[in-house]
């Protein structure tokens, strides 16, 4: 017998012997009269007779007459109760029939339930299989990445080692500083509070010699532009100075037949082209170089010209004018950044083609 | 009266086909002025390019004027206006300049080689050029020597 016929008995057991067991005492109680009167009690012996009284002469008489009515009585209630017993009998017939209708449908459902609790125990075991299979994956892997873990953190840990005695030094470092720092502060705190002590006084001397310095650049712009009026006037008479060889030749210069050929004979004899290559190699910028190499170029045709060719001279003019030749020098020599050699190289072509434009 | 202004008429027609026939066919000879002013307006073009600092458009252009010049300096002579230069010698003195300028372009071109082999050009061809002298100045610059 399985473990699930086992079960189904022990839940069936109780009621199965009751219901025997009542069945067991129906059946006796069936097959035997009923329940009879107690017997009556055996007539006492009798006791001597001597001269009794009435009582006890009528009292056994009495007593019979009460034992047979009340036998009377017991028997008609017996026979009713045997009546009721039956019908009570025939009802718990139906109650045993419906209990063992009940007990069969039980019966079926336990069975049912059986069958199905060992369906689910088996899926049950199946799923445990399959969860103890994962669990012990996860487990497995859970170890690997504690491992790595581990490891990892091992490294981590020696490389925070290592970078916490280097930050322990550097903290000792800034702390130095910081400390120094502070000493310096405390220091310029000092130095500052004697500045705005003597602050006031400075800014007064300031003022006045804002003040003074506004007055020197007024005299000095009035000065400047007396000098420039002064250049201005000048220019003629150098250039005049320049391209007669010292001698102030002005109808030599002025000539429209003959200037270019004034201005060719300065250039040899003042040698302008020889010396620009001397002129390259002392430039300090790149725009001064650009102007030399068109001076360059100018110089070099003004040379080589025909000036007795009206048509060379205005070609000539034109090229200068086309580079802008002469405004190029004049804010060259204003900025006065190249070296004095250079400037006065480049002043000497100023002087030597100033009024070329105008004279052709 | 009327035969002799026939005879003249003749006379004059014929001195111009004589004319024509001696002046060969047709070029810009005939118009020798004209094309002067054209190659000299294109050398001062030229000339401000050189300045401008453009040296290879210049160089381009200081090339085919001077083949110009050269040409029109093997020309013959032909007087011009009264007063005027010999249109010959004129070419001649361009011709010269043009290929100094076409060596000085490649000079400042960082061609040294070529540079040179036009100024000994212009020394050579025309040595007694206004631009030999200045040919003379550059090719010693170029050679490390001091100039003439």
């Amino acid at each position: 017998m399985n473990e699930k016929d086992d079960n189904r008995n022990q839940a069936g057991e109780p009621l199965e012997s009751l219901l025997r067991r009542w069945g067991a005492e129906e059946a006796a109680r069936e097959g035997r009269p009923g329940d009879m009167p107690e017997p009556a009690a055996p007539p006492a012996p009798r006791r001597s007779v001597r001269p009794a009284s009435w009582a006890a002469r009528w009292l056994p008489l009495a007593a019979g007459i009460v034992l047979g009515v009340s036998g009377l009585l017991g028997l008609l209630a017996a026979r009713g109760l045997r009546s009721q017993t039956s019908a009570e009998v025939e009802g718990l017939r139906g109650d045993r029939d419906t209990a063992v209708r009940e007990l069969q449908q039980v019966r079926t459902d336990l069975a049912d339930a059986e069958q199905r609790r060992v369906r689910r125990q088996s899926e049950y075991e199946s799923e445990l299989a399959a969860l103890r299979g994962r669990l012990m994956t996860e487990i497995t892997e859970s170890e690997n990445a504690a491992a790595r873990r581990e490891a990892a953190l091992s490294a981590l840990i020696a490389e925070q080692k290592v970078l916490v005695a280097s930050m322990t030094g550097n903290l000792a470092e800034a702390r130095r500083n910081l400390s120094g720092a502070e000493e310096a502060l405390r220091a310029s705190r000092t130095a500052m509070e004697r500045l705005r002590e003597g602050h006031a006084a400075d800014v007064s001397r300031l003022e006045a010699a804002v003040d003074d310095a506004a007055t020197a650049r007024r005299r000095a712009e009035e000065h400047l532009a007396r000098l420039q009026s002064l250049y201005e006037a000048m220019l003629p008479v150098m250039q005049q100075a320049y391209t007669a060889g010292g001698e102030l030749r002005r109808e030599l210069v002025m000539s429209s037949a003959s200037h270019l050929a004034a201005r060719q004979s300065a250039a040899r004899r003042h040698r302008l082209l020889e010396r620009a290559a001397a002129v390259r190699e002392g430039l300090r910028d790149e725009a001064s170089g650009q102007l030399v190499d068109t001076i360059e170029v100018v110089l070099t045709r003004l040379d080589m010209l025909d000036a007795r060719s009206a048509s060379e001279a205005a070609g000539f003019a034109h090229i200068i004018a086309r580079a802008d030749l002469l405004d190029r020098i004049a804010k060259a020599l204003r900025a006065g950044q190249e070296p004095p050699d250079v400037r006065a190289w480049l002043f000497e072509a100023q002087l030597l083609l100033m009024g070329v434009d105008h004279a052709s | 009266m009327r035969a002799e202004r026939l005879f003249w008429v003749l006379g004059l027609m014929a001195l111009a086909v004589a004319g024509c026939a001696a002046r060969g066919p047709y070029d810009h000879r005939f118009r020798p002025g004209a094309v002067r002013r054209d190659l000299d307006a294109g050398f001062d073009e030229a000339v401000a390019l050189a300045a401008d600092g453009r040296y290879d458009p210049a160089a381009e252009r200081f090339g085919r004027l001077a083949e110009m010049y050269e040409y029109e300096q093997q020309s013959e002579a032909v007087p011009d206006a009264a007063g005027q230069p010999d249109t010959r010698a004129l070419g001649r003195g361009r011709a010269a300049e043009a290929v100094f300028w076409l060596g000085y372009c490649r000079e400042k071109q960082g061609l040294a080689d070529e540079a040179a082999k036009h100024y000994r050009r212009v020394i050579d061809e025309y040595g007694g050029a206004p631009a030999a002298r200045q040919a003379r100045l550059r090719l010693a610059h170029l050679e490390g020597r001091p100039g003439p």
